[in-house]
């Protein structure tokens, strides 16, 4: 096992919370946080940065004095990034693709670098955390995803240590970034409808993208009818449920007051971490 | 009107804000569910409904009678997603954000842009004056926003007196084109360290779309420093909801809260205070 990614579809399932007890039950692995537009697993595990880098995003166009105001470039523009009877770029719409530069006839049109996000190397009790912060408003959260992966896989030794990916919730490009040549996923699931619903996504795309997963069903004892329906989709696709983590409030009062990671190591949900680790690494071959 | 409601965290309670809301609008009521990679809100309302339009987005297509592999669109492309070989051009368009570039670009004409689909929208009618669409990215799909573009054009072209518009987790450029436009951004938060770091990030946000705002409290338990973030940003708190755990088990089935003794009351209340917030 090299990379296992834990993701859900559903925000709010428990991937972070899943994470950081798969974190706490096993040796020598560095913890990728891909959430860059929420992460919170560093809150969780109290990781202490040891380096924060800057993540430059897709350059922005920016018109210069050389604009002779022919409104070619607001013309050829599809997201309605320029317009103004005088040129303007909104930035925040602006995706970089240089099309406006391709039009221009004064070549008033340069690209300038910007920072989109920030990325964050860590040190937690339990192994080193890369994770990310995206900028609000900015487009690049897979490209930032990718990069968080790349620079955890880096410290991993490309194979040596496991990496243990906490995923971002949906099933569009962040999530798609996250899952891409990871050797299987866990998918967090909890007993509502729009937890099933999300959960039938994310392993539609599992499929689609050929990889080995398996289920855990956290806040068990919510809605058992559901819990029922989560296990029939599972058994119909042939996908195993290898973890169930009871409903805790007491848990989630620890997530808001902080102790959280305190509070799971002396916790059940250490014993189905330790499960989920050994069904990964006894049931799945390397890729 | 058109109110968002959107809020960082995920889970933290965006859908079931923006379906008890639609559930207690008088009026002509959209609930529109940008979340389009996991759209959730028509579970609280029977289901999606009848199947609208596919949403298309433009990808290249290379005419190789007058394609003379010069080059050039591969040199255009910041995306990889057109690549000139020796003998062919490739083209991936899944990677493709339809800005045209490569056609523009192409001496000789060759490239075309032809549609192609990657979502499609819903629309059920669960009681009178309640409209809830729903736009579904297709499975493998990677980008949202085109999918939440369709919807906001079809809720411009239908113009209901009210949209309620529930909008994806997180910060980035779906939340953004789902937010744009709105005359009142509800924000979920919870008390979470998570949720109070991802509410500061999504208050950022707001400032910079210009969009007005005010805070729903979900999960309350113990003291609140959302609270004092909100003060200190000069946000009105809307609601607070508490942890609790007939709401969560109610919320499980998909029945919005709003159903729940009294909350209907408190939904139509923070609805009039919107208005009042927006001045209408």
């Amino acid at each position: 096992m090299r990379q296992l990614a834990v993701v859900s579809g559903k925000g709010g399932a428990g991937k972070t919370l899943l994470t950081a007890a798969l974190a706490m039950s096993k040796e020598d692995v560095v913890i990728a946080d891909c959430d860059v537009e929420a992460p919170n697993l560093h809150l969780m595990l109290d990781a202490h940065t040891t380096k924060r880098e800057a993540f430059m995003g897709m350059d922005k166009a920016a018109i210069g004095s050389e604009c002779t105001v022919c409104g070619r470039c607001g013309e050829v523009c599809r997201f309605g990034a320029i317009s103004g009877d005088i040129p303007k770029v909104d930035t925040m719409r602006c995706e970089g693709c240089g099309a406006c530069a391709l039009v221009c006839p004064s070549n008033a049109i340069t690209f300038e670098r910007r920072q989109a996000g920030t990325l964050v190397l860590s040190e937690t009790q339990w192994g080193r955390l890369v994770y990310a912060e995206l900028k609000p408003g900015e487009s690049a959260s897979g490209r930032l995803v990718a990069e968080v992966r790349k620079r955890a896989s880096q410290l991993a030794q490309n194979g040596k240590s496991t990496v243990l990916i906490d995923g971002p919730p949906g099933s569009s490009c962040p999530t798609i970034s996250t899952l891409t040549g990871v050797d299987a996923a866990l998918v967090v699931c909890e007993p509502t409808l729009s937890a099933l619903s999300d959960m039938k996504r994310v392993l539609a795309l599992a499929e689609h993208f050929k990889l080995e997963c398996a289920v855990c069903i956290n806040k068990c004892g919510l809605n058992d009818g559901i819990e029922r329906a989560i296990e029939d989709v599972c058994e119909k696709g042939g996908i195993d449920v290898v973890g169930r983590v009871a409903y805790d409030a007491h848990l989630f009062e620890a997530y808001v007051h902080g102790g959280c990671a305190q509070m799971m190591q002396s916790h059940p949900i250490m014993d189905e971490a330790s499960r989920i680790w050994s069904y990964f690494e006894n049931g799945v071959k390397e890729m | 009107m058109r109110i968002a409601v959107a809020g960082g965290k995920g889970g933290c309670g965006k859908t079931l804000v923006a379906a008890s809301l639609a559930e207690v609008a008088q009026g002509d009521t959209w609930l529109v569910d940008c979340d389009v990679d996991a759209p959730n809100a028509h579970l609280c309302f029977g289901g999606k409904g009848e199947p609208l339009h596919e949403v298309s987005v433009d990808v290249p297509s290379v005419n190789t009678d007058e394609c003379t592999l010069c080059g050039r669109c591969g040199e255009v492309c910041r995306f990889g997603a057109i690549v000139p070989l020796e003998d062919k051009v490739l083209t991936f368009p899944e990677l493709c954000i339809s800005c045209g570039g490569c056609a523009l670009a192409c001496p000789t004409g060759a490239i075309e842009l032809k549609k192609r689909a990657v979502g499609r929208l819903f629309r059920a009618s669960p009681k009178d004056k309640l409209t809830v669409l729903t736009g579904e990215l297709t499975v493998g799909e990677m980008r949202a926003v085109p999918v939440i573009e369709s919807m906001k054009g079809l809720v411009e072209h239908e113009s209901p007196e009210l949209a309620i518009l529930d909008c994806p987790p997180g910060t980035s450029c779906p939340v953004v084109e789902a937010i744009r436009g709105a005359d009142f951004c509800v924000l979920v938060a919870e008390p979470t360290m998570g949720g109070l770091h991802d509410l500061t990030s999504s208050l950022e946000l707001l400032s910079a779309l210009d969009v007005p705002c005010g805070v729903v409290l979900n999960k309350a338990v113990g003291t609140h420093e959302v609270e004092e973030v909100c003060v200190n940003h000069g946000v009105p708190m809307l609601m607070r909801i508490p942890y609790d755990e007939e709401i969560a088990e109610t919320y499980s089935t998909g029945t919005p809260i709003a159903r729940m003794n009294g909350w209907g009351e408190r939904f139509g209340k923070m609805l009039v205070r919107i208005k009042q917030e927006v001045g209408m």
